[in-house]
């Protein structure tokens, strides 16, 4: 969809600079993309099962002709391509969101929690408990049983966006170029750690590991999307709530304080929600990089930057996006799949790379 | 569909440490062991497949997985994925009657989801020592339904096996054979205990030069001095090989025995390491690189 | 009524503000006036509570520290010297920011229309639909005044007057807007506001003040009415610079102008 036909739609009923009307517009086509994402993601796999047939045997109860087939037919739809498209709009929505508030938050468009550490810390923190979660941490898993893990990479996670924070911001001010660095420090610094752990691992772990790593959605299933669904719906459901507030930073945290905002408030939360959602989502899909940067970006030039729209768009499409993704990386090489983070990270790179040639010389580093 | 090709590439220098597992348990499957439909089988595991054709049973085969490379013929079946990978609608999607799969094959979601498919779901114990072969000849045999066929194929891998292992027994000296699995960024990474290499290094009349752990693990310099090896033990065919120079330039590998006389071995992944059908002759020949004409008939 | 008493800053370690004593008034325009780096900034950002300081500073009465933010927003708007923006807003959208607190006190459903207000009361007629990173410094300054003015549009809400306070407003603006601008501030004076105002031009300041206070080296050098302030003594020692003070007419509003350097 190209700017130009969005901003026909919006602005001939509106104000001038009021892009409220065409954001809604766009949020609506958004809602449609996502409702053909899932439908796209339902009815495609490697096997020849036709969700549709088996949604509307199940709602009529007709028997089929063939039980075995049926059975089986069933089995895919309800559990493979059902967790899996849920999962997928869990994960691609948490990211995208959590993308644009950090975005917001650091007042900068090329934060992201992948990029500046938040996930390489959430996935040290997985990643301990996967060794280490029958020695050293067994009280941990013992505690917390499957909560173990999304826990760990929760406050993997929160460790380092809290540490960036503080090396970055001076005098409330927060430093590009300094979060950038420091961000690559620390996750140079995590995966050095999680190198350190998998030493230590047995080929049992390591295999858990590799799979986890490369960062795929083949793992979703019914109870693990009742472990970590909540707190990914948590984290997002209170993001909306802090749009106003990003609004505001855009100004800096001096105006954005003088404008009413409690701007120590609103970037604890943000900074606790952000590390909530990538850490539940890395714990069980691993890392999935590109769509926290790419899709708020998209959206910043079709909706503007209002994060009060801007926020649910990104949701919207993030969810679409990685869904389309992983339909592209469950049918590609089929009946075998490829982790969804190498088609994202093949999709996302060169992506980026143009995000950064555009903005050359307009990005303050 | 080149990028999925080096993809694998990429994964397989992992496919090594992987594909020997350290066994605790043997259990043949839950309930099932004998398909009620064996016509159209999925086999995931090198050794699994192999079998299959060594019982002649191969018409049944409708898909693989990536380590099926051996015979040549496996590799024209549809390829499900590394057998660590599994996609569960991807092997569903061939239409398998059962499913036949190496102990091991994962990620334990798929397997979970796979075992809850109305599709008899079988493993296969991998135990890295002569009875564990003969065990899985005759677990796949049962799950065919062609058992008599599969003692026959068990009673003949047996002897082969036997006379393989009594090659090496009038060998007084013993060499120390040190498995490297992978030299990636100038560390080595060696096999312990409860590994396919170990299996295979103990039957062809050696001793792992490793004690004291199990797995796969980095060594440290030191810990290569005082191993002491004879031979380096290396395996081809899964990612890029490891080079004999590189190897040797590391000042600790130069320091033992195989580094003085420069000794080191290279066998085909699979064939070296997948504890089926062929491995009688594997021993064989990782017996006659290692000890020459000393290896009686 | 903003009352500051002995309010003392230290930045890093080092006291940029110490003891200054400041009143303004609701109906005035008070001008805080001194060369650079006299503290002027300072303190204004420790009237706004930008700034942690030690001293009492009081709105309408009641003690700033315990005030939350949107309290504190509701009595008063800061216009900082410069905002660097992070994202692409439109003019429109920078506005309606300052209608984030709701309490800009006209009639609901009017508000719609304010930020057109507030562009045209500063000058900035049909530029709305522009992009505020595209503007000039001058105009990006009164793109900022309007917001501020959004924020507290009525001087007096409730009874209680509202302040502004303004960093340098007028810095970059040619001689036409600094007067627009000027108009606007003393406009809020006379309808029952209050306004602070850090200022560089003595004579703009001596034309719209009602009250000056001249920061030194983080000192209350001097404070009252211009007629009061303005003298050659004063302004040679604060300013180090020769001065000359005029009237026009003679005993009214004081006119400087600058000889050479001391």
């Amino acid at each position: 969809m190209s700017e130009q036909s969005i901003a026909g739609a919006g602005r001939a009923m509106t104000a001038e600079g009021d892009r409220s009307a065409r954001a809604r517009f766009v949020i609506a086509l958004l809602c449609l993309a996502l409702a053909l994402s899932v439908f796209l993601s339902l009815t495609s796999g490697a096997s020849d099962a036709s969700a549709v047939r088996v949604i509307r045997d199940s709602v009529t109860g007709a028997i089929p002709a063939d039980a075995a087939l049926a059975a089986r037919d069933q089995l895919i739809v309800y559990d493979i391509r059902m967790p899996r498209a849920l999962l997928g709009v869990l994960i691609g929505a948490a990211l995208a969101i959590c993308g644009a508030v950090m975005q917001g938050l650091f007042r900068n468009p090329l934060a992201d929690p992948g990029l500046i550490g938040v996930s390489a810390g959430s996935s040290l923190g997985a990643v301990a408990i996967i060794v280490l979660g029958t020695t050293w941490l067994a009280p941990v898993t013992l505690a917390f049983g499957t909560l173990a893990l999304p826990l760990a990479a929760f406050f993997g996670g929160l460790a380092v966006t809290l540490l960036l924070y503080a090396i970055a911001t001076r005098q409330g001010r927060t430093s590009v170029a300094t979060m950038l660095l420091a961000g690559i420090a620390i996750s140079a610094l995590a995966m050095a750690l999680t190198g350190v752990l998998i030493f230590m691992a047995d080929d049992r772990q390591l295999r858990d590991l590799t799979f986890w790593q490369l960062g795929s959605l083949a793992g979703a299933t019914w109870p693990k999307i009742g472990t970590v669904g909540p707190v990914i719906i948590l984290a997002q459901a209170a993001m909306p709530f802090l749009s106003r507030g990003l609004n505001a930073l855009a100004l800096g945290e001096a105006t954005a304080g003088h404008l009413g905002i409690p701007v120590q408030r609103l970037k604890y939360a943000a900074i606790v929600g952000v590390s909530a959602a990538v850490g539940a989502s890395v714990a069980v899909s691993g890392g999935i990089g590109f769509v926290g940067i790419v899709v708020p970006h998209v959206l910043r030039l079709a909706i503007g930057p209002d994060n009060r729209y801007l926020l649910p768009a990104s949701a919207l499409l993030g969810a679409s996006l990685l869904l389309l993704a992983d339909s592209v990386a469950r049918t590609i090489v089929a009946p075998a799949e490829l982790p969804i983070g190498i088609v994202t990270a093949i999709a996302g790179a060169p992506f980026f790379l143009w995000i950064l040639l555009r903005k050359r010389g307009i990005v303050d580093l | 569909m080149r990028f999925a090709l080096n993809f694998r590439a990429a994964l397989a220098p992992m496919l090594g440490v992987l594909l020997a597992v350290a066994t605790q348990t043997a259990k043949a499957g839950e309930g099932t062991v004998v398909f009620s439909d064996s016509s159209r089988i999925a086999s995931i595991g090198g050794s699994i497949t192999e079998i299959v054709y060594a019982l002649g049973e191969e018409g049944r085969l409708v898909a693989r997985d990536s380590t099926s490379t051996y015979p040549e013929a496996a590799a024209k079946l549809p390829d499900v994925g590394y057998m660590r990978a599994l996609s569960p609608e991807g092997v569903l999607s061939v239409n398998p009657t059962g499913i036949l799969a190496l102990q091991g094959s994962g990620p334990k979601e798929a397997v979970d989801v796979l075992k809850k498919s109305s599709v008899p779901f079988i493993e296969v114990p991998d135990h890295f020592n002569h009875k564990g072969i003969l065990e899985k000849i005759r677990i796949v045999g049962k799950a065919l339904g062609v058992e008599a066929k599969a003692e026959r194929l068990a009673a003949e891998t047996d002897a082969k096996l036997t006379s393989a292992e009594k090659q090496t027994a009038s060998i007084k000296d013993r060499k120390r054979v040190l498995f490297v699995l992978s030299t990636q960024g100038g560390k080595i990474l060696a096999a312990g205990s409860d590994t396919a290499a170990d299996g295979i290094i103990k039957l062809a009349g050696a001793v792992n030069a490793i004690e004291g752990f199990s797995g796969y693990k980095g060594m440290t310099d030191e810990a290569i001095v005082s191993a002491k090896p004879d031979v380096i033990l290396t395996m081809k065919g899964g990612g890029p090989p490891i080079s004999e120079e590189e190897l040797f330039a590391n000042p600790a590998v130069a320091s033992t025995p195989a580094g003085t006389n420069r000794k080191m071995i290279g066998m085909w992944g699979g064939y070296l390491l997948g504890f089926g059908p062929r491995t009688a002759e594997a021993i064989h020949d990782l017996a006659v690189s290692l000890y020459g004409n000393q290896v009686t008939d | 009524m903003i009352e500051a008493r002995d309010i003392s800053v230290a930045i890093a370690g080092k006291r940029i503000v110490s003891h200054v004593d400041f009143a303004a008034r609701p109906g005035e325009v008070s001008a805080i006036v001194g060369p650079n780096g006299s503290g002027k900034t300072t303190l204004l950002k420790a009237l706004t509570g930008e700034l942690a300081y030690t001293g009492t500073v009081t709105l309408n009465g009641r003690d700033l520290a315990s005030m939350k933010p949107v309290e504190a927003a509701t009595l008063r708007a800061v216009l900082p010297q410069a905002t660097a923006l992070s994202f692409p807003f439109t003019v429109r959208e920078i506005v309606r920011l300052g209608l984030i607190g709701g309490r800009s006190g006209v009639l609901p459903g009017e508000d719609t229309r304010l930020p057109e207000r507030a562009l045209a009361r500063v000058d900035l007629d049909g530029f709305a639909g522009r992009f505020y990173q595209e503007l000039s410094g001058g105009e990006q300054q009164r793109v900022q005044l309007a917001r501020v003015l959004c924020q507290v549009w009525a001087p007096v809400l409730e009874g209680r007057p509202r302040y502004l306070f303004l960093d340098e407003p007028v810095s970059s603006l040619d001689v036409k807007h600094q007067l627009i601008i000027m108009n606007i501030a003393r406009d809020f004076a006379r309808r029952g506001g209050g306004v602070v105002a850090i200022l560089h031009d003595l004579n703009l300041t001596a034309m719209y003040a009602d009250r000056i206070f001249v920061l030194s080296r983080g000192q209350l050098a001097a404070a009252g009415a211009p007629v009061d302030v303005l003298n050659d003594e004063l302004i040679e020692k604060v300013f180090d610079c020769r001065l000359k003070v005029g009237a026009l007419p003679e005993g009214s509003m004081p006119f400087v102008l600058p000889q050479s350097a001391a």
